[in-house]
């Protein structure tokens, strides 16, 4: 059984039930045209972002953003698990696939952006996930009120458990067949107020927490593929400088040194992001110790440039120097200062 | 008697390759690489073991923190040459083979001491020091500790700590 409503121009709302009797509820980007019998196999990890309950009462939440230490796969889990109103305990969070293909101008993104950079995970989130998390607790509740023949609104939910006013109570995991056999909701469903939340903001615990003090989760650098090497860079330390000439035979001659590349001085016209930052020399090995026994080894006589003056203690005396020749400019810049330390001040005030 | 199986004729023995041996988290090893290698690489390089984290290598940081004979070091400035015949327990080796966690794993959780985890191995091996030297410590000595956190974890590390020695007080040596 499966359904769908547009949650906004771009993505929809899917609701599906499994053979095993789970209700599965995800958001998915109209680009992709699966159909509900596609979807049914690796369902989890197709929908964009979703959340599995299963006939037992356990709560499986796809995390969409891949995790690096920033802590994501609780955070973002703990949104639908608010809005869904389930039991914090039996949640199980699950890493889902990577949705990247090749798209005209670049790798494009199936299942929505998967990124970790720039504080963006939780708030590029956020509206999605609070919508799959109310959707599938309204689904849930309309369940309960069919099978007790109950007006839905009289009903509340906690804990992972639907509650009459009378004191009878269903679990989530009883309900998810029935719950996926309806249509979906037409609008959004109501979102809790902040006041109400339960886990977000709250000390609820991380879903990482026995990996880490067991030393197994795996951070940025932790990640291996079998057959990588391990790459090390050199960089040019003044802005703007060059390499000169490389001196790198005694590197090369090191055991397990696989490849010296050269990076060139940045060019301009390359967008940012893409441009390199500095001049250098990249050593793969096929182990850290030998990349970086290696990089101590590559001599260059990198040519120094004007920039290469500039200190902390040299700038300040500049820009004296250059207010005494052009004031206007300066004062400008004066300005600028004090207001943004202005608005600095306020924002402190407000906080505290 | 038993017997002693026949060794085919056709296969010649691989050779015994010299090497370092060290026991890791009560396991036997052999490093047959370049002895100069900190155990910071041979841990997570050779054996994968990347609980022990690698933040600035030169002993400031305490990521890398592991316990050598039971005392406190960093695997960032040990070459391996020095360490044959030792025994190091890294943070995959703090919990009980049956995985039930050392108190101080525990205390971690249960005081929600995490933020990225990046140094947390690092301090938990740097507790498990302190609590072996000094069982019932002082906010002062849990200060002692020198291992940075980026995330600011040092309110909760002190407060998981005080909880695990209040438990570990109470239970039978
Ligand atoms: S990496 Fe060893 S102390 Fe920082
Ligand atoms: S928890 Fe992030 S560095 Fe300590």
């Amino acid at each position: 059984m499966s359904g769908a409503h547009d949650a906004s121009r771009r993505r929809f709302l899917k609701v599906l039930g499994s053979a095993t009797g789970a209700l599965i509820v995800g958001m998915q980007l109209p680009a992709r045209a699966d159909t509900a019998d596609e979807l049914l196999g690796d369902v989890v990890l197709r929908l964009n972002p979703c959340v599995r309950i299963e006939p037992d009462g356990t709560v499986v939440i796809g995390a969409r953003d891949p995790e690096v230490g920033q802590g994501i796969r609780t955070a973002q889990a703990r949104i639908i698990a608010e809005e869904l109103d389930a039991d914090w305990p039996r949640v199980i969070v699950l890493p889902m696939d990577l949705g990247a293909e090749d798209g005209d101008g670049g790798p494009s993104w199936t299942l929505g952006h998967q990124e970790a950079r720039g504080s963006t995970g939780v708030p590029a989130a956020w509206s999605d996930l609070r919508t799959v998390g109310a959707s599938a607790r309204e689904l849930l509740v309309r369940a309960a009120a069919q099978r007790w023949g109950a007006d839905a609104s009289t009903l509340r939910t906690q804990l992972g458990k639907v509650i009459a006013r009378d004191g009878r109570t269903l679990d989530y995991g009883e309900l998810a067949a029935e719950a996926s056999a309806l249509p979906p909701p037409n609008v959004a469903p109501a979102v809790k107020s902040p006041d109400a939340f339960r886990l977000i903001g709250q000390d609820a615990g991380d879903v990482d927490a026995r990996d880490i003090v067991t030393g197994r989760q795996l951070h940025a650098i932790d990640q291996w593929r079998g057959g990588a090497l391990i790459a090390v860079i050199a960089r040019c330390p003044y802005p703007g400088g060059t390499l000169g000439n490389l001196h790198a035979s005694a590197a090369r001659a090191l055991k397990g040194v696989e490849q010296i590349l050269t990076i060139p001085k940045p060019d301009p016209s390359i967008p940012l992001g893409t441009r390199p930052l500095a001049a250098g020399v990249a050593v793969l090995a096929n182990d850290t110790w030998t990349a970086l026994r290696a990089r101590e080894l590559c001599r260059s006589n990198g040519h120094p440039v004007p920039w290469c003056k500039v200190t902390t203690r040299s700038l300040p005396r500049s820009m004296h120097a250059s207010s005494r020749r052009r004031p206007w400019p300066c004062a400008m810049m004066a300005i600028t200062i004090m207001r943004a330390n202005w608005r600095i001040a306020r924002c402190r005030r407000a906080i505290r | 008697m038993p017997r002693l199986p026949q060794t085919d004729p056709g296969i010649t023995p691989e050779p015994i390759r010299p090497g370092i041996d060290v026991v890791i988290n009560r396991e036997n090893f052999r490093h047959t690489g370049d002895p100069s290698m900190p155990l910071l690489w041979y841990l997570r390089d050779v054996l994968r073991l990347t609980g022990c984290k690698y933040g600035c290598d030169d002993a400031t940081c305490g990521a890398c923190s592991v316990l050598v004979d039971g005392k406190l070091a960093r695997a960032c400035e040990l070459p391996m040459q020095k360490l044959q015949g030792h025994r190091i327990t890294t943070v995959e080796g703090l919990a009980q083979a049956d995985g039930s966690l050392h108190p101080l794993q525990q205390a971690w959780i249960d005081e929600d001491a995490i933020l990225c985890g990046y140094c947390q191995p690092g301090m938990l091996i740097a507790a498990v020091d302190l609590l072996a030297r000094k069982p019932d410590p002082s906010d002062d000595d849990i200060d002692g500790i020198k291992n940075l956190c980026r995330c600011g974890s040092y309110p909760r590390v002190r407060a998981a700590i005080q909880r695990a020695a209040a438990k570990m007080k109470g239970a039978p040596k």
